[in-house]
């Protein structure tokens, strides 16, 4: 056997190894899993790395024409000339970070739970899947079935979360994060009613206190004023001649 | 064979095919009805496609909401129920409470919106044997501005019919509104 023939499979079996082969043979199901799960770990890079370059194009032109020249001096991103030249991908990571989306959202896509349910093609390029998605907000629940669309390109699928910053900074996952902020906010209002009305309680009772603490320190006074009148009695007495 | 015997005849047909196709209405089929009532402003059909629970479900957080102190002194309460009290808003049977809370807030500027937009029917997945979720993409112009989305809606059969469900979104806000006990 020559060594080529001892190679050739040995090639084979690494090409069809390789994680571009493995990305193309990934189904839309398991692509928009593994997007999600970059999400939850805070892996922006290789979330971009998933993202359809539509979409990351789309993103760059609209915040550059959004923010502007002036807009850009009041970022982080001031002072870079190589925002409108860099590749799209390194724009949406470079203003995630600026942004400190990590940050603002860690907490909540920390908890993110998703389960593709599904998808429905739309000709030969165009995947949505339809999934069940989860996550915690301020203590609360939000659960939702919503779609992602996923587009292909150069024979592999990739996510397209939708235009706009809310769609390319929230994953595509904004509704899913608008119903768990308003359900917060609603349980937050009926909740700071009763803690409102602990809080008030507790000053009421605080205030209590500081008008006996005052009481007190009144009558810590009124007595340090007795004890002045007195010592100057005192002093008056040794001063005043004995009588004789 | 008289003339009534024929049109009798006629009408049963028309009535067994009726039916026939109704039950045998894709999910695709009713969120296509479903979206046309809000263009053409039938919302007394529109509420005919909803599933029966999930308009049981608003109706249960509409009158705990409308329990709350002050709530039906409220001009928009009235306007938007048709009702004084909260006891004539619990008599109103569940489609008749939300068709008349969709004629409130969805007309003038909204009906024209929703008029204008387009929504067009990619397909369904299932969700077990009993969920249908329904893809479509929709696109409505506004105020100068497009939305262009793809979008998914809940279906569930009821008495054999596919009927829409509350989105997760709605439901899960309802979930969180004070709501009478059923």
């Amino acid at each position: 056997m020559t060594m080529r023939r001892m190679l050739a499979p040995c090639l084979a079996a690494m090409v069809l190894a390789s994680p571009a082969v493995l990305q193309a043979q990934q189904n839309p199901e398991e692509v928009a899993q593994a997007y999600f799960a970059h999400f939850r770990a805070g892996e922006m890079d290789r979330v971009a790395a998933l993202m359809h370059p539509r979409p990351l194009e789309s993103f760059r032109t609209f915040m550059l024409q959004m923010m502007g020249e002036d807009g850009l001096d009041e970022t982080p991103l001031a002072g870079r000339d190589d925002l409108a030249t860099m590749p799209a991908d390194s724009f949406f990571l470079a203003f995630t970070e600026s942004a400190g989306a990590q940050e603002e959202f860690g907490d909540m896509f920390s908890t993110l739970e998703v389960q593709p349910l599904g998808h429905v093609a739309q000709g030969d390029s165009l995947a949505h899947v339809v999934y069940s998605a989860r996550l915690e907000f301020m203590n609360q629940q939000a659960q939702q079935t919503t779609v992602l669309t996923l587009r292909r390109h150069r024979g592999t699928w990739l996510v397209d979360p939708g235009d706009g910053l809310m769609n390319m900074m929230g994953g595509g996952l904004m509704m899913l994060m608008m119903s768990a902020g308003m359900q917060a906010g609603i349980l937050g209002g009926l909740d700071m009613d009763d803690d409102h009305d602990e809080d008030m309680d507790d000053d009421y009772d605080h205030d209590e206190e500081d008008d006996e603490d005052d009481d007190d320190e009144d009558d810590d006074e009124d007595e340090d004023d007795d004890d002045e009148d007195d010592d100057e009695d005192e002093d008056e007495d040794d001063d005043d001649p004995p009588a004789s | 064979m008289t003339l009534t015997r024929i049109l009798r005849g006629a009408l049963l047909l028309l009535c067994v095919c009726a039916s026939r196709a109704a039950a045998q209405d894709t999910p695709e089929a009713v969120v296509q009805r479903y979206y046309e009532t809000f263009k053409n402003g039938d919302f007394a059909g529109n509420a005919a496609l909803m599933h029966p629970d999930a308009l049981e479900e608003l109706k249960t957080t509409l009158t705990g909401m409308a329990a709350l102190p002050g709530a039906t002194e409220d001009l928009e309460f009235r306007e938007m129920f048709g009702v004084s009290s909260i006891e004539e808003m619990r008599a109103l049977p569940a489609p008749v409470l939300f068709e008349r809370v969709l004629r409130n807030q969805l007309e003038g500027e909204m009906r024209a919106i929703l008029a204008s937009t387009q929504v067009t029917i990619l397909g369904h997945v299932m969700e077990g044997d009993t969920t249908a979720h329904v893809v479509y993409r929709m696109r409505m112009d506004f105020g100068g501005q497009t939305l262009d989305q793809v979008q998914v809606i809940p279906l569930e059969r009821a008495s054999g019919e596919w009927r829409v469900l509350l989105t997760g979104s709605l439901a899960g806000m309802m979930g969180s509104m004070p709501s009478e006990p059923r």
